[in-house]
């Protein structure tokens, strides 16, 4: 068979275009809901990195060795828990800012809370109760406070974009090979007369295939094309506002030099697939033509 | 079973379809066609039926022996065109046998009507040209389908369409053509692989006599080298002073074929093959 040869040019037929339209339509869709995912997937990754923090609040007392030392003791504690990152106690001169503008800053001589800061890694569930019970052993009084995770809401709203924009992303490139088995059996039936003529001059079903198959690559490359560099452009662009308009250092959740790779990727996956695709459907569908 | 095609196709590739002594022609070498002992065609008590309308074809019995050349005649709606379809596996009968190259075409393997359909040139009664590719393209579109390489193509197409008078067509597409120059181009498709059988439906019926008579003389030409034509026509101009046999057929069902065939004892022997030529 003289290979490579295309007797039905069928993306010179009217119509025919609009299958790449839909490619480059879903290719878009595909390339700006995965770039969200992988900004999603670095925020979350960013937080999850950060602490959270817990305060602790040992009971007031004044400045004295005892106090000191009873204070270093339950440092040293918190340090062997595991998931703790650091234990940090505040100075009692901040301690005292932190309390002045609710004494009315009279410096009386009044004894401050030992407040202390406890660091742990966000994935860690620490066992507060426990904890709790074995620093009250201690230091009778003592109070933990409410614990800080880092990011604040932004962490479950980028969990839950990033879930979200990859299934939407991965449902993206399905429905391409869907609409690619779809147009190819348009195409076809549309085609049958000549799909018929072919057969008629001793064509085999893989020459007659190829044809699809090339129809298919040539309409779904360009549209994978398009649809790439219009989402590439279109977060670029969202990126650059977001940056300009906020005091967010958007940079540091941006998309990484690895993800314009993988993004870059996407046509060519699609360039890799669309042939197997339309050479199965249209195999299929001559099998169901008599012969 | 059938000989594999390109067994055949080495010989046929340096043969020029155009009859010596014209524009761009070169020389024809005597071709010697190799047959298995049965006829080109053999139908059996067939009957041919469209979906629940009356048949067709109905108890059609024909022989058609290799290197013959046959005029089909009969009036509009007698069955000439299904004729041709089943002769063309276009269609399957719904009753009787068919024989094609010696194989049963109802039980052929999808191979085996590959091959079969590759040693028949069709020349359709509404051309069946491809609207969106060019004169050229549609002429070599057999040649491509058989893998000849694409110099050897553009070189046969090219001589062929120069000497039906279409060389200012090449670039053409169908639509932008006549109706003749669309039936010319689609004829020029049908010879252009040298088939074994051409089966031609009202080949002349767009174009005018001077035309008529170039491609009947092209038809004869490729009958004398052994190419067996079976050629539908209402032309009494084209069968007169033709003696071919006409195969007659009205309502469906054959009505004679006279007179037979002429053809000359077989020169040689090749194994179980015979070379058939045509007297005169």
């Amino acid at each position: 068979m003289a290979d490579n040869y295309i007797d039905l040019p069928l993306h010179n037929l009217p119509g025919s275009r609009i299958f790449g339209f839909l490619v480059g339509a879903l290719i878009y869709a595909a390339v700006t809901l995965l770039s969200i995912a992988a900004i999603s997937d670095t925020i979350v990754r960013y937080f999850e990195s950060q602490p959270a923090l817990l305060t602790v609040a040992l009971p007031p007392a004044l400045p004295t060795p005892e106090a000191l030392a009873q204070t270093d003791k339950i440092v040293d504690l918190l340090r062997d828990v595991e998931g703790v990152v650091f234990v940090s106690a505040l100075e009692p001169q901040r301690t005292r800012r932190l309390i002045d503008p609710l004494v009315g800053g009279s410096d009386i001589g009044l004894a401050v809370p030992r407040l202390l800061d406890i660091g742990f890694s966000a994935g860690n569930k620490l066992e507060l109760a426990a904890i709790k019970d074995q620093l009250l052993e201690l230091t009778p009084g003592l109070a933990l406070g409410d614990t800080v995770m880092p990011g604040g809401e932004i962490l479950p709203l980028a969990s839950s974009s990033r879930m979200l924009s990859l299934i939407g992303g991965g449902a993206s490139l399905v429905l391409t090979f869907i609409a690619t088995g779809l147009a190819i059996g348009i195409a076809m039936a549309r085609h049958a007369d000549s799909v018929g003529l072919l057969r008629q001059m001793g064509a085999t079903d893989g020459y007659i295939a190829r044809q699809f198959e090339h129809y298919a690559l040539v309409q779904g490359l360009k549209g994978a094309a398009f649809g790439f560099a219009l989402g590439a452009a279109t977060m670029a662009t969202g990126l650059l506002i977001f940056g300009a308009t906020t005091t967010q250092t958007i940079t540091t959740f941006g998309l990484q030099p690895l993800d314009w790779v993988f993004l870059a990727l996407i046509p060519a996956l699609v360039g890799l697939l669309i042939v197997p695709v339309a050479r199965l459907v249209a195999h299929w569908q001559l099998r169901s033509l008599e012969a | 079973m059938l000989q594999p095609k390109s067994e055949i196709t080495i010989e046929q590739r340096s043969v020029s379809l155009v009859p010596a002594g014209n524009a761009g022609s070169t020389t024809i070498g005597a071709r010697e066609l190799t047959f298995q002992d049965a006829p080109i065609a053999r139908l059996r008590d067939v009957t041919l039926r469209y979906g629940l309308r009356r048949p067709a074809l109905q108890g059609v019995d024909l022989r058609i022996e290799a290197g013959s050349f046959q005029f089909l005649v009969g009036p509009s709606g007698a069955g000439k065109t299904s004729l041709l379809r089943l002769l063309s596996l276009s269609h399957r009968p719904n009753q009787g046998r068919v024989d094609l190259f010696g194989v049963d075409a109802a039980h052929a393997s999808a191979s085996e009507r590959r091959t079969i359909r590759q040693r028949i040139g069709v020349v359709y009664q509404g051309f069946r040209l491809l609207d969106h590719i060019s004169a050229f393209d549609n002429v070599a579109l057999p040649l491509r389908i058989l893998g000849v390489e694409e110099v050897a193509t553009r070189t046969r197409v090219a001589e062929i369409m120069a000497w039906l008078g279409l060389a200012d067509l090449i670039e053409k597409f169908p639509e932008d053509i006549s109706t003749g120059e669309r039936q010319l181009v689609a004829v020029a498709r049908a010879v252009i692989t040298r088939p074994q059988l051409i089966l031609a439906d009202e080949p002349t019926s767009s174009v005018d006599d001077a035309r008529a008579d170039r491609l009947m003389s092209l038809f004869e030409h490729l009958n004398r080298s052994g190419v067996t034509v079976v050629l539908a026509t209402h032309s009494r101009r084209l069968m007169a002073g033709r003696n071919y046999p006409l195969v007659e057929i009205a309502k469906g069902r054959l009505l004679a074929v006279q007179p037979p065939a002429r053809l000359i004892p077989p020169l040689a022997m090749s194994g179980s093959a015979t070379r058939l030529a045509l007297a005169g």
